[in-house]
């Protein structure tokens, strides 16, 4: 076979990039859980519609790219309002597997609805943008993951803020962590259930809209990055947002740099091979490791 | 003597003679040209999965989303086994106990964690093992010591999967393989029933509804936990060897893929989780909508409406409707009915004047 | 138990036991001229396969109106037309499903013969239940040659195999080198889906390597898994390795999500070429320019000179306002070819259509090289077809001679 001596500092570009791309389908997943403590198996089929949103939009309306989500974030928020308020409400207090389940059978529905009105027939959107990179130092970057990775950051500090510094956000982390006792102070828990559902649906949308820019998707699409969500969730400590970052900092720097010594094949062996691990080991994930990191 | 005079006059027994002498009778009948007995068999090997994953999540409590890796197993060591000439009824019960002591293995750290985070990790156990097992044979072909696996550069097969052969009169054999997955199925539910009625059964119970309590009055969770799972991964690892010996060819998208660890909490949940029957309504009803969905025209005169084109929706519906209005599934429901049946009956019996309360 | 727990517990045994033997009743059995021939499929609807399945549908569909407007398939021992019945069933891309539907149409539905669908797992696991019963089974979307290497009598495929496939592509770039148009020895980086498909293609190109190494040198070879979320790890070891071509087996998404790397990438490669994909209407409107000068090599192309691709091209494009794609055209052939057999044997009878179906020898067919017969394993062994996409998204065919519409152009123009 020779030898080949591959672009490392490429691999680690690319692995960034990635990682934006991961955090930001995964956000929605560690929201929805930490509130809640729900496992969102619809996460897919709302990203899944979120492309296929981004599709009716770009492809057939012509809208541009970049603000296409614009209108499906907030479309999507409404209707994670009104899935919490008339469906998810009524499994709150009952056993996990109800909330698994029931998430998956409204997945299911919104894999034939799609069927229905798309055919299983793959899509792709095809814009100005798709092939356009820019170079640095020799290693050209993808405009559209790039803008994903940017999204990526910028919905990171944005949920920092709201969740630390606004009422609202504030609120959220008290319902979260007692609900009982957030009635006790005043707060409406079940509009705030609501709001964060809403929030966590919002960006699973967000993500399946800017994934329709870089990959071609049928009413399948989806399944593949929730399982890889899972991952990158927990490995981010399963409730921190800054955690989901770093998580998917690490996934993808692992499985890049795993090409060279493993085969590719089992870069996703790996990622759920670390889930495992992660859970069993340190359920706490990258940020208890932070934290104890920062404590020394 | 007097046990069988009691037996000979319940209705019940009965009625059990019956169903079971026509289930044993069904390949003889022609009964929709004979699908009935694919079907039959189909309801067998699923009935026995859908006991089997209850046993761990029914009666334990800890839901697992991982089952199909000992599906998997099950299928893969047959087959394996039988490709290297190992008579194939042998291969059956060594198909079980390797799949108990993948449960071992990865049961041991996992079912430390609680609730969601033991589904989440059986979730990375099914994924991680279908990968492995897609990749084994190139993981392995380079390496000196497990070289000696492959046989003709095959061991798992990968992608393309393993095919075996096949008999020259395949009906019989099939027909064999009917009654050999009813005695599966029998056997399942005997173990049930063993479990549920006894004391192990009654330490799961305990571990199902406070882990801690259990604890405390001196269940040792982790052993029960481990044993749970060994027990439930033994009959799915049998009714995965049997699959492969049915249909003649397996490959990892099929026998370790998510789609079947979920059939497996599917069912058992539609039916009755965490009772005896439950799972075999749960398994009858999955296998009776597939067939139906999959195979129904609805001829509305102008319009053809093929509602295979809609079985994701309805499937889905029916799981949404069940959760939210009845989580102990099938089972559930009637045992709410006839509740209130009981309950309006006697009011209107007492009503009614003469009727002493019973 | 009190009686209405009782009575309630008869009813739904009583109930189960209709629902589970009340049958859908396609069946008919008549010793004089039945009603209808029934054939019978099980498709990828749904699932992981559901873009081909669909286009099989439609080219069932197509092919089943086509013969029944003309009155049906001619069965000699009954002395007159008769029309068929299709059962179209959707097995989810799921081989437990597929395998019970097909025993539900050769058990329950009583078909007279089976088609296949499209998806190496699938017909590998459901043309059993059609050997085990000795219904003849013809399709035209399983091409992994294994399947065939059962000792199956009753199956019958209308594509070759893509070992096949790839020792053309092989073939034809050792004609390039000959014309010096291709390097010698050519340093090949190759990929492929971890799928039995993807496995076919790079083991042909490896052994094709093996037999000539003073031809081709494969400097690089890796699976890789489905739904890749990033190409660039492996697209970067592609260009460390320094190859001349860059050989590829990948389905649409993946195709989609490697090429577009590739380009982004700046990579460079004298031959490019991802096995079956590249020249469908999806595939060139994903990539635009970026996709130009990508050669492939499969089953069918819409531009193939011959009358009836022409004639089948022309109707599918009316009928459903889309191009069709190759396995739409096999498809279609695999249900002429069924019809062919029947009107061949002269009766219903199974073994007498399968022996047709064996012996068969179709003329003017839309298949590579115009005639449809079978290997004594029920394989054809026809050549494939090459072509490559040209700028202005236009597909020019380039192998075999006899269908060439242009010279390709080799090696691949540098920007």
């Amino acid at each position: 076979m020779g030898d080949i001596t591959i672009d490392i500092s490429a691999l680690i570009v690319s692995a960034i990039l990635l990682a934006g791309l991961y955090a930001t389908m995964s956000y929605g997943l560690a929201l929805i859980y930490g509130v809640m403590k729900i496992v969102n198996l619809a996460h897919a089929g709302v990203m899944m519609w979120g492309a296929y949103g981004a599709f009716i939009l770009i492809a057939r309306l012509g809208a541009n790219p970049f603000l296409a989500p614009l209108l499906i974030v907030p479309a999507f928020f409404i209707f994670g309002v009104f899935l919490q308020r008339y469906v998810v409400r009524r499994v709150m207090g009952a056993p996990p597997i109800s909330s698994l389940l029931l998430l998956f059978g409204i997945w299911l529905i919104m894999q034939n609805i799609s069927y229905l009105v798309f055919t299983g027939d793959t899509k792709a959107i095809t814009t100005k943008y798709t092939l356009l990179t820019f170079q640095v130092s020799g290693i050209s970057i993808s405009v559209n993951r790039l803008v994903v990775f940017i999204v990526g950051i910028l919905a990171l500090v944005a949920l920092r803020q709201f969740l630390g510094r606004t009422y609202m956000g504030k609120a959220i982390r008290a319902t979260a962590q007692d609900s009982d006792a957030s009635k006790l102070v005043g707060i409406n828990t079940a509009r705030i259930m609501e709001i964060a559902f809403g929030i966590g649906i919002a960006l699973a949308g967000l993500a399946g809209s800017l994934m329709a820019l870089i990959f071609a998707f049928d009413p399948d699409f989806g399944r593949s990055h929730l399982l890889k969500g899972f991952c990158i969730v927990v490995l981010g400590g399963l409730e921190s947002m800054i955690g989901v970052a770093l998580g998917a900092l690490v996934l993808a720097l692992a499985e890049a740099l795993s090409v060279l010594w493993l085969m590719p094949a089992l870069q996703d062996f790996v990622s759920f091979a670390l889930l495992v691990i992660v859970l069993v080991v340190m359920p706490g994930g990258m940020k208890e490791l932070l934290s104890k990191f920062i404590k020394n | 003597m007097m046990l069988v005079k009691q037996l000979l006059c319940s209705w019940k027994v009965w009625v059990g003679v019956i169903v079971i002498a026509f289930l044993v009778l069904i390949p003889f009948l022609e009964i929709r040209g004979g699908y009935l007995q694919t079907l039959g068999f189909l309801t067998f090997l699923y009935i026995s999965l859908s006991t089997a994953w209850n046993i761990l999540g029914g009666y334990a409590g800890q839901i697992s989303f991982g089952h199909a890796t000992f599906y998997g197993l099950g299928a893969y060591t047959t087959s394996i086994l039988i490709l290297r000439g190992i008579p194939a009824l042998l291969t059956i019960p060594i198909a079980g106990i390797v799949a108990s002591f993948y449960g071992l293995l990865w049961g041991y750290p996992c079912l430390r964690l609680r609730g969601q985070y033991f589904a989440i990790a059986t979730i990375g156990v099914g994924e991680a093992t279908r990968l492995l097992m897609l990749n084994l044979d190139d993981l392995i072909k380079n390496n000196y010591l497990l070289k000696g696996f492959l046989q003709k550069g095959v061991l798992t097969g990968g992608a393309t999967g393993l095919m075996l052969p096949m008999p020259p009169d395949i009906r019989t054999y099939a027909t064999g393989f009917y009654y050999g997955v009813m005695v599966l199925m029998f056997g399942a539910l005997l173990v049930s029933w063993w479990v549920k009625n006894g004391k192990f059964g009654l330490g799961l119970f305990a571990i199902n509804m406070d882990m801690d309590a259990a604890e405390t009055v001196g269940v040792n969770t982790t052993r029960y936990k481990i044993l749970a799972l060994m027990l439930s991964a033994f009959v799915v690892g049998i009714s995965g060897s049997i699959y492969a010996q049915y249909v003649f060819y397996i490959d990892p998208q099929t026998v370790f893929g998510f789609p079947t660890s979920i059939a497996m909490v599917l069912m058992p949940t539609i039916g009755g989780i965490g009772t005896l029957t439950g799972p075999i309504l749960g398994a009858v009803v999955y296998i009776v909508v597939q067939d139906r969905i999959l195979t129904a025209n609805l001829n509305l005169g102008f319009i053809n409406l093929s509602l295979s084109s809609l079985h994701l929706l309805l499937y889905g519906g029916l799981l949404v409707v069940i959760i939210l209005f009845e989580p102990k599934g099938l089972l559930g429901m009637y045992r709410r009915l006839s509740n209130l049946w009981e309950k309006h009956k006697m009011r209107f019996l007492i009503a009614r004047g003469g009727i002493e309360k019973i | 138990m009190s009686k209405p727990r009782e009575i309630f517990l008869a009813i739904l045994v009583v109930l189960i036991f209709f629902i589970f033997t009340r049958g859908t009743g396609f069946s008919q059995v008549s010793p004089t001229a039945p009603k209808e021939i029934i054939l019978g499929a099980a498709l990828p609807l749904t699932g992981g396969q559901s873009r081909e399945g669909g286009y099989v549908n439609k080219a069932y569909a197509m092919a089943l109106k086509e013969i029944n407007d003309a009155g049906g398939i001619m069965v000699k021992a009954y002395g007159k037309k008769i029309p068929i019945k299709l059962i179209i069933y959707d097995d989810k891309s799921d081989n437990t499903t597929s395998v019970q539907l097909y025993e539900k149409l050769v058990t329950e539905d009583k078909v007279n013969a089976l088609l296949g669908g499209y998806g190496t797992p699938l017909i590998t696991a459901h043309t059993i239940v059609a050997e085990k019963y000795r219904v003849p089974y013809v399709n035209g979307g399983g091409a992994t040659g294994a399947i065939y290497q059962r000792g199956m009598k009753y199956i019958f495929c209308i594509i070759s195999s893509i070992e096949k496939l790839s020792f053309t592509l092989m073939d034809w770039m050792a004609i390039q080198q000959n014309a010096g148009k291709l390097k010698k020895p050519l340093r090949i980086g190759l990929m492929g889906e971890n799928t039995s498909h993807g496995k076919e293609f790079r083991q042909g190109v490896l052994d094709k390597s093996k037999a000539a190494p003073d031809r081709f040198n494969v400097v690089m070879d890796e699976p890789f898994e489905l739904n890749l979320k990033d190409a660039d790890p492996l697209l970067q070891k592609v260009k460390a390795a320094n190859a001349d071509a860059f050989l590829a087996d990948a389905r649409l998404a993946d195709y989609v999500t490697i090429h577009r790397r590739y380009t982004e990438m700046g990579q460079y490669h004298s031959i490019v070429s991802y096995g079956p994909r590249g020249p469908e209407k999806a595939a060139r409107d994903a990539l635009g320019p970026a996709s130009d000068y990508i050669v492939s090599c499969n089953w069918w192309n819409k531009d193939v000179p011959t009358q009836a691709a022409k004639v089948f091209a022309d109707k599918y494009q009316k009928t459903y306002n889309e191009p069709a794609e190759w396995f739409a055209a096999t498809a279609y052939e695999t249900f002429r070819v069924m019809a062919k057999a029947i009107e061949d044997a002269g009766t219903l009878d199974k073994t007498k259509i399968r022996d047709a179906i064996a012996k068969m020898d179709m003329r003017n067919s839309l298949v590579v090289g115009g005639r449809v017969w079978f290997e004594p394993n029920g394989q054809i062994n026809n050549d494939h077809l090459m072509m490559q996409n040209m700028p202005g998204g236009k597909v020019a065919l380039i192998y075999p001679k006899d269908v060439a519409t242009a010279e390709p152009i080799v090696p691949i123009p540098k920007k």
